[in-house]
């Protein structure tokens, strides 16, 4: 996957190495400024921590700190909340370059070009049929997640546009 | 607006000419004096070209070759590009000299709707009919090379979406930008600017290319995305539209990327359509001889393309704007032969500038024009005398049609104005705002206020608010005053009807709009279809107002009360490969992998699509057939052992304190008394208590469950896991995620399984129990559950360690004399033992007891579709219920089949899994839906399939036919 990188200098895709997945439910509402709110991210534990519904967050981390950050989220969910482990189930992709957010707008729904779209936002869309989240780490980068079954066939498109682009 | 530095060469019909940038193939040809551009439809009529833009009827050509091919490409939207190749359409063996020709000879007995009369019998005639029919039907020839190029879709989202960048469009373009809009502005021509490219004036003080090039700059300071060789196709709910860009024009070789067409999904806030009007021709004899022309197409061929299509014309109007032509063409050299005007009244100040110069007639109407190849004249009644003249070029004007499609398609209204002809916007459903022409706005001035109005207007209904608010730029030109059409369907005196051609590209005259009239096709919608009005490429842009006036007048109604028909995308002719975009050949539906898709694709195996998954359906040796491989990998699970993928199993996780009371909703089978450690067989329902999917249910810990389902269930379930979790049981302290995809999976099967999982340091749970471990470092989770009927485990590893615990297991296997087997023997090991499947015996109308899963309910009931299973409907014994079938004569039975009592008979049921008995004897065994199955036991039926031609006798018998008391489960 990792040969969709190179293709052009505006934008390159990188397929991450596996990394720790946890997801955090809380039942009776967040731990007031730890957790961002749902559509927005915060970095957290050399990783990422994203709102993906009101109550249910992703935590991103490196793969030796699974268990670390296992406990760390079971304390802000205590008697609230639980834990659920679902590492290998996501892959992420590092997009980063100029033309990152034209890249998206490719066999895409969302208004990845609205301005309001900024760092620390997140959305939950539908890329090129596959479900994907889009986390938007810094103006000229941003990390998409999507099921690992569906991991090459976004890589094989996005390898077609950015040939195609001028 | 031509670049005359470089000369770009160009074929047509196999010979060269030359044009210059800027030229359409239709600009290039008349510069060359080529009028002669295509065949009609029907009648074969030499035919010419009649307008300037994506309106034209006639000059049709197919252009490029091989793969990008395209037929049906008008001439006049056609841009030359070096090597560009064009060819004619509809005539053999050329343009000059065609022998469909001969159709006009006999055009009295073929006219619209003949064929609804004729080629009726004897049916045997029909194979020499349908083969003449075929080779004469249809413009154009399709490609059949495979298409060489690539076309894309892209989402874009903006405030404001201007539709056309005529003067209207830019001045609403402009001031949306201004005012803060996000805005896009769509052109379908190579360039901004619509009718200032073919009438002069200077805006601001600057010419009216420089005010262009200036708007353009600013527009593109201000953010916005301009988008030239784009046309709207269409306009849907919610305010989304579609654009089709063309990145090269057709048959032209794209750049590196290869990137042919984009289709662009627009979403707006508000869209301003400034698409402009289209002029209308004028009914006479011969109307449609090369040389008539639209006047204002003649004007744009003068201006923008440096051409005078003719050098003696005739113009024939009913409006002031045709005057224009002829100060036009006469300025550049042409002779004004007459101007015929059909009002008794025109002294406007440019009617007054032109009857200065030239000949020109009050209440005067053609009658025919003469000629054949090229028009050499005509005849005309003025104040009721008839005239000739003689000219190569009749320049017409029957008034204007403002372009209502995308309005009507966002399911806007129409309102009439009885002086122009013509039906403009009314209301907008989605708030579609039309400005210009678009809108009926004559004169520049007033074109230009329209569009910054409504400019200014969409984007302050979004809010946005300027603080300097944009004024329209200040026009000046030689006339700048509203058109005072004055429309006039009828013909003159002395036309013949069958000549006067209402819709050119499909051959449809006057006399056949008249003749449709007469055989009581008078609903517009019958008239369209009979006589094919308006059904050509070009959707009658400059057909439907004439047919709808003529059958006004036939039926004693207005226009708008005869009604129009339905406006649908597409705008313009578009590609199928625009359409399909990225998604043709290997990339027509995603591919879904399972982490072991590489290590299965290096061994070939024939591929079974499974929604978008794809799993091996055996791993055949050289030589194998398909169904010998699945029958020798199941018969060495049951002899010994065998390994399958079955990662894309549905798999979900449950936690919390209210876990277990969550699932009792959702299993209909006992939860609570499930120990940490256990897990069993559950199934679940809709809430009108058919099942809709089965699977197994384990005890992770105290409060933490793993559910798992079919590979269907895994998109099915979530929504049955959050109707229960946030609508049934909002207050429950439980969480769930799919973890499908977290954990791959391999499952073991056969009298061997247990040995396998020693060997790789594992300790083998019970039937039904469940252990974890680990694997050279990585986490397992081990199900005792079995599918096959033998003693098996399912081993879950982290998805991106499967692959290590494949190869792990391979090694394993093999040394135990074991295989790989797929899906083949999977379905032939699960038949056997009468395991249902999602799909086949779950087929989303059986119920528990359909499916002899009564005994398994929990009797206390509260999971979803637990009360529905107390209707009468659903406990009738006649119902189809579960039952096995044994062929008779030991025979295959078809899958699918319909059971029958006799021969001919009414079904009682059907065939849902086909599969062999694995004791040696391959005896056709199956499992069914039966009406009453149970209480039929024993029973003969005939198991028939039509569509294979099979019936075979079995006999009704227990689906159990492997084990039934589940010994080997326990060995």
């Amino acid at each position: 996957m990792n040969d969709v990188a190179a293709l052009n200098p505006e934008v390159t895709v990188t397929a991450c190495a596996p990394e720790a997945l946890l997801r955090l439910d809380l039942w009776t509402g967040p731990a007031d400024g730890v957790l961002p709110n749902a559509g927005h991210a915060l970095d957290a534990f050399q990783g990422r921590i994203i709102g993906i519904e009101p109550a249910a967050w992703l935590l991103r981390a490196p793969m030796p700190q699974e268990s670390e950050a296992g406990t760390w989220l079971a304390g802000l969910a205590g008697d609230h909340g639980a834990v659920i482990v679902l590492t290998g189930g996501l892959v992420r992709f590092r997009l980063e370059g100029a033309r990152w957010r034209e890249l998206l707008t490719i066999n895409a729904v969302f208004d990845v070009e609205n301005p309001a779209f900024a760092p620390g936002s997140v959305a939950a869309t539908i890329l090129n049929h596959a479900a994907i989240w889009i986390d938007v780490v810094t103006d000229a980068a941003a990390d998409v997640y999507c099921l690992p079954s569906y991991s090459e066939h976004l890589a094989t498109g996005w390898r077609h546009a950015i040939s195609r682009m001028d | 607006m031509i670049d005359r530095d470089r000369g770009i060469a160009f074929t047509f019909d196999g010979r060269t000419y030359e044009g210059y940038p800027g030229d359409t193939l239709a600009s290039a040809l008349l510069a060359q004096g080529v009028h002669l551009m295509g065949r009609s439809f029907k009648y074969h009529r030499p035919r010419g070209v009649m307008a300037a833009g994506v309106e034209e009827p006639n000059a049709l050509v197919g252009v490029g070759t091989g793969g990008r091919f395209e037929p049906n490409t008008r001439a006049t939207d056609l841009f030359i590009y070096e090597g560009l190749k064009a060819v004619s359409q509809n005539r053999w063996p050329s343009l000059g000299l065609d022998i469909g020709a001969a159709n006009s000879l006999i055009a009295r007995f073929i006219p619209a709707g003949f064929y609804y009369k004729t080629f009726i019998g004897p049916p045997w005639l029909w194979k020499i009919y349908e083969h003449v029919i075929r080779q004469a039907a249809g413009l154009g020839a399709a490609p059949n090379a495979a298409e060489a190029d690539a076309f894309e879709h892209r989402a874009a989202f903006c405030d404001v979406l201007v539709v056309g960048s005529g003067p209207a469009g830019l001045a609403a373009a402009l001031a949306a930008s201004e005012a803060g809009a996000r805005v896009i502005l769509a052109e379908q021509d190579i360039r901004l600017g619509g009718a200032l490219l073919r009438d002069p004036a200077t805006l601001d003080g600057l010419s009216a290319l420089d005010w262009i090039a200036e708007a353009e700059a600013r527009l593109k300071t201000l953010g916005a995305r301009i988008l030239t060789r784009t046309t709207a196709m269409g306009y849907y709910d919610h305010n989304q539209l579609t654009l089709i860009e063309r990145r090269v024009e057709a048959g032209q070789t794209p750049g590196p990327g290869g990137l042919a067409q984009r289709l662009w999904r627009v979403r707006a806030g508000k869209v301003v359509i400034a698409a402009g009007a289209s002029e209308r021709p004028v009914l006479f004899s011969n109307n449609d001889r090369p040389g008539v022309m639209l006047a204002q197409a003649a004007r744009s061929y003068r201006r923008r393309f440096g051409v005078l299509p003719g050098r003696r014309a005739i113009i024939a109007t009913n409006n002031d704007d045709a005057y224009r032509t002829a100060l036009d063409l006469a300025e550049a050299g042409a002779e004004i032969v007459a101007i015929l005007d059909s009002r008794p009244l025109a002294d406007s100040p440019i009617c007054q500038a032109a009857r200065a110069k030239f000949r020109a007639h009050l209440d005067a109407r053609l009658v025919a024009a003469l000629g054949s190849k090229r028009v050499n004249g005509a005849t005309a009644v003025v104040a009721g005398r008839t005239i000739s003249v003689e000219g190569d070029l009749i320049a017409v004007s029957g008034g204007f049609t403002p372009l209502v499609h995308l309005h009507m398609q966002a399911g806007g209204a129409l309102d009439w104005n009885d002086a122009g002809g013509a039906f403009t916007p009314g209301a907008g459903r989605q708030g579609q705002i039309s400005a210009g022409a678009a809108a009926r706005r004559e004169g520049l001035s007033e074109v230009l206020a329209d569009g910054a109005r409504a400019g200014g207007e969409a984007a302050s209904a979004l809010g946005f608010r300027s603080g300097t608010a944009r004024e329209a730029p200040i026009a000046a030109t030689a006339f700048d005053a509203p058109h005072h059409t004055l429309a006039r369907f009828e013909t003159a005196p002395g036309v013949n009807l069958k000549t006067a051609f209402v819709d050119t590209q499909n051959d449809v005259t006057a006399a056949d709009i008249d003749l449709a009239w007469r055989e009581g096709y008078r609903s517009v919608e019958h008239l369209k279809r009979y006589t094919t009005l308006g059904m050509a490429t070009d959707q009658g842009k400059s057909s439907n107002i004439l047919g709808l006036a003529r059958l006004a007048a036939a039926e004693g109604r207005t226009v708008p009360e005869v009604g129009l028909t339905t406006f649908r995308p597409p705008f313009t002719p578009v590609t199928l490969g625009a359409l399909a975009g990225e998604a043709t050949g290997a990339d027509m539906a995603p591919l879904r992998r399972t982490p072991l898709f590489s290590v299965h694709a290096a061994l070939s195996p024939p591929w079974q699509p499974v929604g978008y998954w794809q799993r091996p359906r055996a791993y055949p040796r050289p030589g194998e057939s398909l169904a010998a491989a699945g029958l020798r990998e199941a018969l060495c699970v049951r002899q010994s052992v065998g390994m399958t993928d079955i990662s894309t199993l549905g798999k979900f996780e449950i936690v919390g304190p209210d876990a277990a009371a969550f699932l009792a909703r959702i299993c209909a089978t006992p939860v609570a008394k499930l120990a940490v450690g256990r897990g069993r067989y559950t199934f679940m329902l809709r809430e009108d208590g058919m099942v809709v999917d089965d699977g197994t249910l384990w005890r992770l810990d105290e409060h933490r469950y793993l559910l798992t389902s079919s590979t269907g269930g895994a998109d099915r379930m979530p929504a049955l896991l959050s109707y229960v979790r946030h609508i049934l049981d909002p207050g429950l302290k439980v969480a769930f995620a799919s973890v499908q995809e977290r954990w791959g999976a391999v499952a073991v099967a056969g009298p061997g399984a247990a040995a396998v999982v020693r060997s790789l340091g594992l300790e083998p749970p019970a039937h039904m129990g469940l252990t974890r471990g680990s694997v050279d470092a990585g986490q397992v989770l081990v199900l005792a559950a079995s599918y096959s009927g033998e003693r098996a485990f399912e081993i879950y590893a982290p998805a991106h360690e499967l692959t290590d615990l494949w190869r792990r297991l391979d090694t394993a296997i093999t040394s135990e004399g074991g295989t790989t087997y797929g899906l083949e023997a999977l379905e032939l090991l699960r038949i056997e033992k009468g395991h249902i499947e999602t799909g086949a015996e779950i087929d989303g109308r059986r119920t528990p007891g359909d499916l002899d899963l009564q005994r398994m309910l929990r009797g206390k009931g509260g999971y979803v579709g637990a009360p529905a299973l107390a209707r009468p409907a659903l406990t009738d014994p006649q119902r189809l219920r579960f039952v096995g079938l044994e062929a008779v004569s030991g025979a295959p039975i078809p899958e699918g089949a319909m059971l029958l009592t006799k021969a001919a008979g009414r079904p009682h049921g059907h065939v849902t899994s086909a599969g062999l008995r694995l004791d040696g004897s391959g005896a056709g065994i199956a499992l069914s839906l039966l009406k009453a199955g149970p209480e039929r036991l024993g029973e003969t039926l005939i198991a028939a399939s039509p569509s294979r031609g099979r019936n075979v006798l079995v006999r009704v018998v227990s689906p159990v036919f492997h084990d039934p008391e589940g010994t080997r489960y326990r060995e």
